[in-house]
């Protein structure tokens, strides 16, 4: 079944045809919640408050533009309404403390997309949500502040600090395997 | 440095986007489990709400239908009373006519009585049913049985009445705003009854989830809400609704004289004029603003139609016909299947159309106006000028607004004639204010039921008129609202 017939039966309350569409996006839209998510669980809970709003409002769609694109968006937005919550203001980690180092790329390519999921994921959720935004989703820092009720240079600065903080664990990890 | 970190995040955005973990087949479940469970509610809900909400209107409409349209002959009969003090009409008081009036109306509002009593212990019976299910609801829910699609009709009643009529409040503050937050007008199933609900037993963990890790803001603190805004951005097609609207109204009028007028014959006026016949038909547009509020505009057709009677007899009638075009503003809320609105604004008179007669000012002593006294052994004339309640209906069908025999025509000012009618065109700015409860019946359609109060701002009469005239309409408006 093509995607514009999928929908339409989607739009009809057809399990079937609901059931496809998840079996189509739900893999790459899991890895999209992990992304955000702290945890396993967490990206469950998102992944499927996101797919409630998507089944919920299909007949939003205009059949303009992409419908993964639509379905993705959905999800971030969704992703970033859980983190938003919990606020940056609590977060206390110390990031002066890292020493400024660069790491090469090809440490970071060595890397397992497993192992750099780790990472991100062990951010704190500030820098998380701006470093998935800017890095993997091509977000412009105007469109993040915009997005997370922030500054530009709030945006900058916890890009900035969510770089350092990946390479010092880089850096730590590459250490880990030497030894 | 800069080109070292653009390589670092290449190798992210490259290693990262468009992988896929296929995810735990709980979610699905979880997923299947939250809809279903809302949309078999919903359309059971909605079935039960169908047949009820008609039979409501159904009583709403007939018991208006017999205030307004019975409300004439008691109108009549009050001022006969009022009347007796003057001793130029002592006479008509006395006169037989009133007291069978009297009778008429006694004995139906015995009959009226009769029914209300009938109506009254029919729902008396069916009382224990509702509050057995009621102490249900108190008591602990089993869910998962709900999930299970058996619904007891007990507990559903319940929860129905529960959902319909009040919004729980919970105990948690932070919950309750996020009702708030998430109550909108596009909920096209009654989404607020399926998660108050499961709110503080609920299996599925994200809707908790949410809402434990949610945190106060302060209103400026929400600069944008971005997934709301995707959908909540609606169009003009989504926004708006037809409505239509019929309401049946008493009529005042606020007649005051100019300087060099008598007040005497507004009064006579007044005593003579029997409203029988008085209500608006509306056709136009709601469209709903942010944050609850909407605008209303359209077509108002409003008709009067009045009766004199003087010494008892039927002389003449009149008509007005308005078409007003209101701009009206007002805010509403809802709670799953019932809401409320308040409105209001100013509406502008467009046309005016007046046909029949008034009685006329009798300004030269000598010229005095010949009212014929009826004649008391004539025993056909009450029978012959009795008003009877389809006068109204058949002499505007047949625009019928002819004189009595007896009515002398220089006692009267003919409406249809230009240099006789002292009433404008066009240009009365009409107040209207309004508050009521909207039932939402389906996705498309919601019936409303609106007590409506509107008053003429300027005088209805030219300048060259020798009277101020305002009219004020207090009426219930039944109304509809389709959707595109």
């Amino acid at each position: 079944m093509n995607e514009k017939k999928l929908i339409q039966a989607c739009l009809q309350e057809k399990k079937a045809a609901q059931r496809a569409l998840y079996e189509r996006f739900s893999g790459k839209m899991y890895f999209v919640c992990l992304r955000y998510a702290r945890h396993d669980m967490e990206a469950q809970d998102m992944l499927q408050d996101g797919f409630v709003k998507v089944f919920d409002n299909i007949s939003k769609f205009k059949f303009q533009g992409s419908f993964e694109g639509w379905v993705r968006r959905i999800m971030v937005n969704t992703a970033l309404n859980y983190c938003r919550k919990r606020s940056f203001k609590d977060e206390v980690i110390g990031l002066e403390d890292y020493q400024d180092q660069v790491v090469s790329s090809k440490a970071v390519s060595n890397l397992s997309e497993q192992e750099l999921l780790k990472l991100i994921q062990q951010l704190p959720d500030g820098y998380r949500m701006v470093f998935n935004l800017y890095v993997i989703e091509g977000y412009s820092h105007k469109e993040i502040g915009e997005q997370l009720g922030i500054s530009e240079s709030t945006s900058r600065s916890q890009l900035a600090k969510s770089r350092k903080w990946m390479q010092n664990e880089v850096t730590k990890l590459k250490m880990s395997k030497h030894v | 440095m800069s080109d070292q970190i653009q390589e670092f995040d290449r190798v992210f955005r490259e290693k990262l986007s468009g992988q896929a973990t296929p995810p735990p087949e709980s979610v699905w479940d979880n997923i299947e489990k939250e809809r279903t469970y809302g949309h078999v509610v919903a359309n059971r809900i909605s079935n039960y709400w169908q047949q009820f909400g008609t039979m409501l209107l159904l009583l709403i409409g007939g018991a208006a239908a017999m205030l307004f349209v019975g409300g004439g002959e008691q109108q009549i009969e009050h001022k006969s009373q009022a009347q007796v003090s003057q001793p130029a009409e002592k006479a008509m008081a006395e006169y037989s006519y009133f007291p069978n009036l009297k009778l008429r109306s006694t004995a139906k509002q015995t009959k009226i009585a009769q029914q209300h009593s009938q109506l009254s212990s029919n729902s008396n019976q069916k009382q224990p049913t509702y509050t057995d299910s009621k102490s249900k609801v108190a008591s602990k829910v089993n869910l998962q049985a709900l999930y299970e699609g058996d619904i007891p009709d007990g507990e559903l009643i319940a929860s129905l009445g529960q959902s319909a009529f009040a919004r729980p409040q919970l105990k948690d503050d932070r919950l309750n705003a996020q009702i708030n937050h998430r109550e909108g007008w596009e909920s096209a199933k009654p989404f607020g009854f399926v998660h108050y609900y499961q709110m503080d037993e609920s299996p599925l963990r994200p809707f908790r989830n949410e809402i434990a890790q949610a945190e106060m803001k302060s209103a400026g603190d929400v600069k944008h809400e971005y997934f709301d805004d995707l959908f909540e951005h609606r169009t003009f097609r989504e926004r708006s609704y037809l409505y239509f609207a019929f309401t049946p109204q008493t009529v005042q009028k606020i007649m005051t004289p100019e300087f060099n007028l008598s007040s005497d014959y507004l009064k006579d006026r007044s005593k003579a004029e029997n409203t029988r016949l008085a209500y608006t038909f509306t056709a136009g547009l709601h469209y709903e603003l942010k944050n609850h509020k909407f605008f209303e505009t359209g077509i108002n057709f409003t008709q009067i139609y009045e009766e004199m009677s003087l010494y008892g007899e039927k002389r003449f009638s009149n008509q007005y016909d308005f078409i007003e075009i209101p701009l009206l503003l007002g805010y509403k809320d809802r709670n799953a299947k019932w809401g409320w609105h308040i409105k209001g604004g100013l509406g502008v008179q467009v046309y005016n159309n007046y046909k029949g007669y008034i009685l006329k000012k009798v300004a030269d002593p000598n010229d005095p106006v010949q009212i014929a006294q009826p004649n008391v052994n004539q025993a056909n004339s009450n029978a012959q000028f009795r008003m009877k309640k389809t006068d109204a209906v058949v002499n505007i069908i047949t625009n019928d607004h002819a004189l009595s025999d007896k009515q002398d025509r220089r006692g009267v000012l003919d409406l249809s004639r230009e240099n006789e009618n002292p009433y404008l065109e066009s240009g009365v700015v009409n107040f209207h204010m309004a508050a009521g409860i909207t039932y939402y019946h389906s996705i498309r359609t919601s019936f409303t039921m609106t007590p409506h109060y509107s008053r003429s701002i300027n005088s209805i009469t030219k300048d060259r008129a020798l009277f101020k005239e305002r009219i004020s309409y207090m009426g219930i408006s039944f109304g509809t609202l389709v959707k595109f």
